[in-house]
């Protein structure tokens, strides 16, 4: 049994989750705001990776983040090595796939927050920052965490955009679900077992909880 | 004729507004709405008073900040708020402006006493922060509720946590907005006599909107009948809605 892909796996997913939060928090909280131009646009190119076949996914990130392109010669000439084939690009390739949900999940659950209670804070004092962060994202929480952890699970099971961003090189981009690949098509189905029962419960208890957090609708 | 003496108080500062709103009317056909009023709030409480979609919120929201007018001016004392001329406008967080709304949008997620500590000045120290905020409570009878959550409130102490609230923050102009909407009479009778009280020591304008015609005469010292998005009437309480027989 592998269990190198399956710990390389768990640090894309946590790198990717992460990422996903810094960018889909912010970008969800701009696409909530009614006054954001463009809102209708952002959010059609922000949740097109979730309906879009991975291989053109990677083929976007690859023309993006490639040896010749602007961001891959300025992160090359920075740290030295390139965006592609490394595991960079495997959390960025992950990113692609997870950070939608983020977005999603944040807009809809700042949305769902009463606008009143916001203008509450803003009449007793709060500057817009402040009446965000103290009581605008208190109150989405619980729905922006129920959407990172479907982000965490996505990042956990990318196969297709990693494939074409990162390759499958073991030990460095071979993630879980390429390693199940591999082992399925080199009839090492006991090698899979493990893990395909690994990334199976994990995507079963995190749905679970996603689906308690959402259900109980707030707070106190 | 007015109560209290309050309403003679010539050291608070008189807010003074001028606004003119127009919404054209919506592509599925709802009316279009439109207001032109001017009046003037000394300290002491003023009742704007008149039938529903008068117009009468849309004024405590520009007061507030949290609408802009398309024309007029808003002005405490000599401090300038809003100027359609001019294009100035302070921020709603500056204005320390009391909010009552009719929802009294307590958070859900803070104690009474976190929300009462919310607006209270944050250069202060936490303990006097907290010890403010309870005496706040206190003086709302709700003091019993201060470490428990607004779910667990009954009607009439959510009312008196928001009024609190409201109070606490050391407010240069308070607006309610039908703060008793949602109470039985006892209670309203109850809770009135103390809003009343609070005004007396804070001598600050206090604007007060409703429908209820005895809540007007009870709480008002000054009183403006807006209509139509206009103001038809104003003057003392008693020459705005006279006793009826």
């Amino acid at each position: 049994m592998e269990w190198q892909p399956l710990a390389l796996s768990l640090q894309v997913a946590l790198a990717a989750t992460a990422l996903s939060a810094v960018l889909g928090i912010s970008l969800g909280a701009a696409l909530a705001h009614p006054r954001t131009p463009g809102r209708d646009l952002v959010d059609v190119l922000v949740t097109a990776p979730l309906v879009l076949p991975p291989t053109v996914l990677g083929y976007y990130v690859l023309v993006a983040l490639g040896r010749r392109s602007p961001l891959g010669i300025a992160y090359e000439s920075l740290t030295g090595s390139s965006i592609v084939f490394t595991k960079t690009g495997a959390i960025l390739a992950a990113v692609v796939g997870a950070m939608p949900l983020v977005v999603k999940a944040s807009r809809s659950s700042l949305e769902a927050v009463d606008p009143t209670l916001v203008l509450a804070a803003r009449t007793l004092g709060a500057g817009p920052l402040r009446a965000f962060v103290t009581v605008h994202f208190p109150l989405a929480a619980r729905g922006v965490i129920a959407g990172l952890m479907l982000a965490f699970a996505r990042s956990l099971g990318d196969f297709g955009v990693t494939l074409m961003v990162a390759g499958d090189i073991p030990g460095e981009t071979q993630t879980a679900s390429l390693a199940i690949y591999d082992a399925i098509q080199g009839q090492r189905e006991g090698d899979a077992a493990a893990m395909i029962a690994v990334l199976t419960i994990t995507a079963v208890v995190l749905l679970y909880a996603v689906n308690k957090l959402n259900s109980r609708v707030h707070v106190g | 004729m007015s109560v209290d003496g309050v309403v003679g108080n010539r050291n608070a500062a008189a807010l003074s507004v001028a606004l003119r709103v127009r919404r054209a009317p919506s592509e599925r056909g709802a009316g279009g709405f439109s207001l032109d009023v001017a009046f003037e709030a000394r300290a002491g409480v003023t009742v704007l008073f008149g039938p529903s979609g008068a117009g009468k919120s849309t004024i405590l929201a520009a007061i507030a900040g949290l609408l802009r007018p398309d024309a007029g001016r808003i002005a405490l004392g000599n401090d300038v708020w809003f100027d359609g001329a001019t294009g100035a406008l302070c921020p709603v967080h500056l204005r320390k402006v009391a909010y009552v709304f009719q929802s009294l949008a307590l958070f859900p997620h803070m104690s009474a006493c976190k929300n009462v500590e919310y607006g209270i000045d944050r250069a202060l120290s936490p303990a006097a922060r907290r010890s403010r905020a309870m005496q706040s409570l206190e003086r709302f009878r709700a003091a019993h509720v201060a470490d428990r959550k607004p779910r667990t409130f009954s009607g009439g102490e959510a009312q008196r946590v928001a009024l609190a609230r409201a109070f606490a923050m050391n407010p240069r102009v308070v607006l309610l907005d039908e703060p008793f909407s949602a109470m039985d009479r006892e209670l309203r009778r109850e809770l009135a006599v103390d809003v009343k009280r609070f005004a007396g020591d804070l001598h600050v304008p206090i604007v007060l909107v409703t429908h209820h015609r005895n809540e007007a005469r009870a709480m008002g010292d000054q009183g403006i009948l807006i209509a139509a998005g206009a103001v038809q009437k104003r003057g003392t309480i008693d020459e705005v809605l006279p006793v009826e027989r």
